[in-house]
């Protein structure tokens, strides 16, 4: 596909379906498919620190949470309608995240994901906590009025208004970041996801992009937390247990590293496994969960090994291995740019 | 006063079972330097069996040995069917396969044994009360099983042949294995010690926190901050960091935080911990070539 036509043509479509599909779809499944871009977008913000800054954490779920709590406060005071509070949103979350990086990122990998994963369970504890009760209404959560199309859009209904809204957010978000990745941020986070050392003797200062990668990942996941929030306009302290966290981390494993396409697919089948599973008996959406974790790891390696050998058989001379050329020349170009 | 000491003497016996489950993660880490976020569960299941055992009518000794020695079993599997093929793979597919078992041992937990809690009984409860009523005879039989696993334990990476070459394969498999270890063995033989070890902490927690899929979860944050706090390499540090954890919480929870924040403080402990001193109390430094 040629350069244009990638960048132009393609979000257009995209705007084109979406606003097709909140004019035409009923209500259950325009909620459904706004809830499905807001998990594809959290699954791109952890996808985001796993795959580019190298960076484990089992415990976005809470990033999730503080995000879902910053829209919830802001409306309930009626300070911001629903659909504008995830600027807000993903300032306190990129704050929160750069907060818990900066010291985080002088943990090597198996206790970043201890940390991280202790914060998971931690924090709807505090959530609940009687000295937060004013702002975040304790066990009970807060309950917003549901809300609608503003002003001169109100023949909409209000989900179709919510999914017009929430896919304007995650594709801006989306393209955010795909300018973020092409950058220098980008490569620096590449240089050092694959060799903290020789980023740091290139000059990549890596303390500071590391830190930059958690409250940028934070930041996102924040905003689909605040997504959520206006969609539901319900939060609840048990709505973020670590289960969300590690269903993130599902995503992830199903999603790859780098793929934003993935994202989409890991959140459709998020959204609807657990619907179908829970049918049959409530424990099984964990075991299909953990066989997709282990399938990620275990088998899309060969099934990668055996394409390579497919295309290697159809075309005799062998050609160089692509994606140790482009990392190669990442590599280059990073160390030019810093 | 009456009221401290019995707040000291109940994070005395929970301070020994996230030093149980700490030792365990110690002997995995010292073993392949991976840290199990499973092992809250393999516990969990490990006690469902002896729990199923007792429900069919066998002495709670020997429901008790069989249990353990599933955890053994299940330990040495783990090792061979889930992280042998994983050599040398990146961290990020190591811990993704320890979440994904996190998972999957929980879910097979309820698909099997149901979500009801059960009370499990204490083998201990014969012995009475001890120290003017302070103690009561499972918190005593607690503190000694504690005492004993923990003394084997450093006797056999002492003085073992065993034990040596687990800690050789640990430090550098490629010159123990010329030198004539066998590393894949001592591999499978330490994650089974520490199968074994989980689910001895498993029949000491079910008396007091009720068997169930879930049980884990709190009790298991509180092992791995234990084995931060006391050094992730260190069987005696875990000890030392799952009674000061104990202690240390049933005390903030008494008198100056509540309850509700019990895994809070765990949280903040072991971030305090990792930033200002990642090695722990009485870890080793770790050194990397680079």
């Amino acid at each position: 596909m040629s350069e244009p036509i990638k960048t132009f043509a393609v979000p257009a479509l995209l705007a084109a379906g979406v606003a097709a599909a909140a004019l035409l779809l009923p209500g259950y499944w325009a909620f459904k498919l706004s809830s499905i871009l807001v998990l594809a977008l959290a699954v791109r913000g952890l996808q985001l620190l796993i795959g580019a800054s190298g960076q484990i954490s089992l415990g976005h779920g809470a990033f999730f949470a503080v995000g879902a709590y910053a829209a919830g406060v802001l409306v309930s005071h009626q300070w911001l309608p629903a659909y504008a509070t995830v600027p807000v949103a993903m300032l306190v979350c990129g704050l929160s995240g750069f907060l818990f990086g900066w010291p985080a990122t002088r943990l090597a990998g198996p206790y970043l994901a201890l940390a991280t994963f202790a914060l998971a369970v931690a924090l709807p504890q505090l959530l609940k906590h009687p000295m937060f009760e004013s702002w975040t209404g304790g066990v009970s959560g807060l309950s917003l009025d549901p809300a609608g199309a503003p002003f001169g859009l109100a023949f909409l209904q209000a989900d179709q208004w919510a999914l017009l809204s929430t896919a304007a957010w995650v594709f801006a978000i989306y393209a955010v970041l795909r300018r973020l990745l092409d950058g220098p941020a980008g490569l620096a986070w590449l240089t050092l996801r694959d060799h903290p050392t020789a980023a740091m003797a290139v000059g990549v200062d890596v303390r500071k992009w590391r830190a930059t990668a958690f409250a940028v990942s934070a930041a996102t996941v924040g905003a689909a937390g605040a997504l959520h929030t206006g969609l539901t306009s319900f939060v609840s302290p048990d709505s973020f247990t670590v289960f969300l966290s590690l269903s993130l981390l599902v995503g992830v494993a199903l999603a790859g590293p780098s793929s934003a396409a993935g994202t989409f697919v890991a959140a459709v089948f998020l959204s609807f496994v657990p619907d179908v599973a829970e049918k049959v008996s409530q424990e099984l959406t964990g075991v299909l969960y953990g066989v997709v974790m282990l399938a990620a790891v275990f088998l899309l390696p060969l099934l990668h090994r055996w394409r390579a050998r497919a295309a290697r058989a159809a075309s005799p001379p062998p050609a160089a291995d692509p994606i140790i050329n482009k990392e190669k020349s990442s590599n280059a170009d990073a160390a030019q740019a810093t | 006063m009456t009221e401290f000491a019995q707040q000291v003497a109940a994070g005395f016996v929970n301070g020994c079972i996230y030093a149980m489950l700490a030792l365990a993660l110690v002997m995995i880490y010292r073993a392949t330097n991976h840290v199990n976020f499973a092992q809250g569960e393999m516990a969990m299941f490990s006690t469902y069996i002896a729990w199923s055992l007792l429900e069919a009518g066998l002495p709670y000794w020997a429901a008790a040995l069989a249990a353990v020695a599933f955890g053994f079993v299940a330990g040495t599997l783990v090792e061979r069917v889930a992280l042998r093929p994983l050599h040398g793979a990146p961290l990020l597919s190591i811990v993704t396969v320890f979440v994904a078992l996190m998972i999957i041992i929980q879910s097979a937990a309820g698909l099997v044994f149901g979500h009801e809690s059960h009370s499990v009984a204490s083998p201990f409860d014969g012995w009475g009360r001890w120290g003017q009523g302070l103690l009561s005879g499972h918190a005593l039989g607690t503190v000694a099983v504690t005492l004993a696993v923990l003394a084997s334990m450093s006797a056999f990476f002492r003085f073992t042949r065993l034990g040596l070459a687990m800690r050789a394969a640990a430090l550098n498999p490629l010159s123990s294995s010329l030198s004539g270890v066998n590393v894949n063995r001592v591999l499978m033989i330490g994650w089974g010690v520490a199968g074994a070890i989980g689910a001895i902490a498993g029949l000491l927690a079910a008396p007091v926190v009720f068997l169930g899929p879930h049980m884990m979860g709190g009790i298991m944050i509180y092992g791995f901050a234990a084995a931060v706090v006391g050094g992730i390499d260190s069987p005696p540090g875990a000890i030392l960091g799952g009674l000061a954890l104990g202690i240390g919480e049933n005390l903030l929870g008494a008198y100056v935080t509540g309850n509700e924040l019990k895994l809070t403080i765990a949280l903040a402990v072991m971030f305090a911990i990792l930033v200002v001193r990642p090695r722990g109390l009485l870890g080793g430094k770790a050194i990397q070539r680079v």
